[in-house]
């Protein structure tokens, strides 16, 4: 994932000195090999001072701030897509039945180029003036959708400019952004910057790549009683997918990528579900865990969850486990 | 000097440390997005953030207090925020903020990238803007003058010019011709009102453009346009704020020609640009290397500030001595920050402790 500098308001707590001892040390590593960061501090203001009582004040401003994730996505529908420390909204285009989706970004009005689709506040529920890109159009994982947070009322201009992009015939009237005539368009970089983290999103992979556990490689399974506890190495020659410490034990000890049995296909789907995803995420934040391993860490506990209730139990509902472990 | 970008600032540490400091004290940390998210409503921890990120970014984006102050204050940073926050389309905005934040420092982060675009769509709005615009109504609407280009490289000129390379010769030709047109009138104007002072009244202005380009007998750029005419009409334009750091600038700064076209380029450079100065002469990769940028945005930096730069050393003898005052600048300016950052490091050796993890 690509790496963010310190915002603005933490380059002043750097320099003033108001930040606390290990978020100042991550901003100070950042800076020392940082230009960018270097020069915007070398060139700074001063800090004003401001009367100990002094808070900021302002009328309450209301908004629409709705969020859904339990439905599947649908063309026109605008969601949040989020991974790690990545998010922007963008209109769904195309969505299967947990196939990839197709999706294009929103951008800011400011921002957008002549294949850029201006939509008015009352064709975005809510969310004000912005603009749709169709040359920026991507697919990506189920995995990074994040919550549904609203619709645009049509996508025909979307089609039709969508088509003019492809075919270059211009199909009639569309609200649309300024040509670009020049690469030294400040929206150039906007621009460059959502295709960035779109193919990021787009390259999005959780679940590792499965190597059966089968009588060829039981040497591998001996490594696995070497290297881990031995209710662990049992779990884990019985079917259980190796969490991302696991792997790296066993890689350590043998110089070679850990064999991890198949994650199944119901498994996968429960945790690449969008109703997980805020509590996956949540998980993810308390143990310091990129979104990837965490969900790896879950399939591992779900193996084990599962296993323990087999005996005698019929009709295991993998969901039912999962929200355990997520709320436990 | 400093290569490639490293480390984060995690947004999954700052929420982390949020939510530990309230279980160890007690103490509700009022976060914006969630008071957001619970009352449906930007509430005082929502305005407390958008005002320290006003006041961080007019600090580091080095952005010219608004109309009516002098300098920047507290005040002045309040009324950039109630702007930001009642401006048409602000309700939008921050729906679109919300919507898209997944945490607090998200949310944050999104905020500060929005009051940049604020301030920058304020900065079309300030005199030289206004001036431009004004030039650029007046050209488009007379049919002996024809356009070519777009953006900082568009160009006007006689149609009998319109063949010729962009003007290159000295732009103070360019203002004499400006200033021997007779009889230039003044806008009607009450230092009273409340619109800006106008350039010229229109037959004036459109004579003296006329003027301009048929000196330069070639296309002329638009910030060089600009340029002659804010020279001819000094009146007309309140000058931007005065840069924060020239007090601080390295002592060797020298009070001559090379050091003045040096300083005005640096005013008028962009942070990209500003960073990008000592490797123009290294293709973009090793740019990008060097300074942290994508491939593509130094790319685009150091084609900008080559324009810009294009613009500045017109007429200069001594164009190394120019670069040689710029790179100075440059490395000086990013010196100064490092050793900032050195001092406050010493500074809280022992001062500050993280909230421990249980």
């Amino acid at each position: 994932m690509r790496h963010l500098h310190p915002t603005d308001t933490t380059l002043a707590a750097v320099v003033d000195g108001t930040l606390d001892a290990a978020s100042f040390e991550v901003a100070r590593r950042h800076i020392e090999e940082c230009g960018r960061c270097q020069l915007r501090i070398g060139q700074a203001g001063p800090p004003l001072e401001r009367e100990p009582s002094e808070t900021a004040t302002g009328v309450a401003v209301a908004m629409a701030v709705g969020e859904v994730r339990d439905d599947d996505p649908s063309r026109g529908d605008i969601w949040r897509l989020a991974w790690d420390d990545l998010s922007l909204l963008a209109v769904v285009w195309q969505a299967g039945d947990r196939d990839d989706l197709t999706v294009l970004p929103v951008v800011e009005e400011c921002d957008a180029d002549e294949w850029c689709v201006l939509f008015s506040p009352s064709e975005t529920g809510g969310l004000g003036y912005f603009a749709v890109s169709v040359a920026l159009e991507a697919t990506v994982p189920w995995p990074v959708l994040d919550a549904r947070v609203g619709r645009v009322t049509t996508t025909e201009s979307l089609s039709d400019l969508r088509s003019e992009y492809v075919s270059g015939s211009p199909v009639g009237l569309v609200p649309r952004g300024n040509r670009v005539r020049s690469e030294l368009d400040e929206r150039t970089d906007v621009l460059d910057e959502v295709r960035d983290m779109l193919e990021q999103l787009s390259g999005v992979a959780w679940a590792p790549a499965a190597v059966a556990l089968t009588a060829a490689s039981t040497s591998s399974v001996d490594v696995l009683f070497e290297v881990l506890p031995p209710e662990e190495a049992l779990a884990i020659s019985r079917g259980a997918p190796l969490t991302d410490s696991q792997a790296t034990l066993v890689e350590e000890a043998t110089g070679t990528p850990a064999a991890t049995p198949p994650l199944s296909p119901e498994i996968v789907r429960l945790l690449e579900s969008p109703t997980r995803k805020h509590k996956i995420r949540a998980r993810a934040r308390r143990s310091g865990r990129s979104e990837a391993s965490e969900r790896r860490e879950l399939a591992h506990s779900l193996h084990l969850g599962v296993a323990a209730r087999q005996a005698g139990d019929a009709g295991i509902d993998y969901g039912v486990i999962l929200d355990e472990i997520l709320d436990g | 000097m400093a290569t490639n970008v490293a480390g984060t600032v995690s947004s999954f540490d700052c929420l982390h440390k949020c939510e530990l400091l309230e279980q160890e004290t007690n103490i509700v940390v009022t976060r914006p997005l969630a008071e957001i998210q619970q009352t449906g409503r930007l509430g005082p921890a929502g305005w407390e953030l958008i005002y320290r990120a006003v006041d961080s970014a007019r600090r580091f984006g080095r952005y010219p207090s608004p109309e009516g102050y002098d300098a920047w204050n507290t005040d002045a940073v309040t009324e950039v925020a109630h702007d930001f926050m009642t401006a048409d389309g602000a309700e939008g905005r921050l729906s679109r903020l919300v919507a898209t934040a997944t945490d607090e420092d998200s949310f944050s982060r999104l905020v500060e990238r929005a009051i940049h675009n604020h301030f920058k769509m304020e900065a079309r709005k300030t005199d030289r803007g206004a001036a431009l615009r004004a030039i650029e109504r007046h050209l488009q609407s007379d049919d002996g003058i024809v356009a070519a280009g777009a953006g900082p490289t568009r160009t006007w000129a006689l149609r009998d010019h319109t063949d010729q390379f962009p003007y290159s010769g000295d732009p103070d030709d360019l203002v004499a011709a400006a200033y021997r047109v007779a009889d230039v009138r003044p806008a009607a104007w009450s230092e009273t009102s409340r619109r800006r002072r106008p350039l010229a009244e229109a037959e004036s202005l459109k004579r003296v453009l006329h003027a301009i380009l048929a000196a330069a007998a070639a296309p002329v750029e638009r910030g060089l346009l600009l340029k002659v005419v804010l020279a001819r009409f000094p009146t007309a334009v309140v000058p931007a704020a005065e840069e924060a750091d020239e007090a601080s600038l390295p002592a060797s700064t020298p009070v001559d020609d090379a050091g003045i076209v040096a300083k005005e380029a640096w005013a008028e450079m962009t942070d990209n640009e500003r960073l990008v100065v000592p490797f123009l002469s290294e293709p973009a990769r090793e740019v990008a290397q060097q300074t942290g940028l994508s491939r593509s945005t130094a790319h685009r930096a150091c084609a900008s500030v080559t324009a810009l730069l294009q613009d500045h050393l017109l007429g200069v003898e001594d164009r190394r001595r120019v670069m040689n005052e710029l790179i100075l600048l440059s490395n000086g300016v990013r010196a100064r920050g490092t050793a900032i950052v050195a001092s406050a490091s010493l500074d809280s050796e022992g001062e500050h402790e993280a909230p421990t993890p249980d």
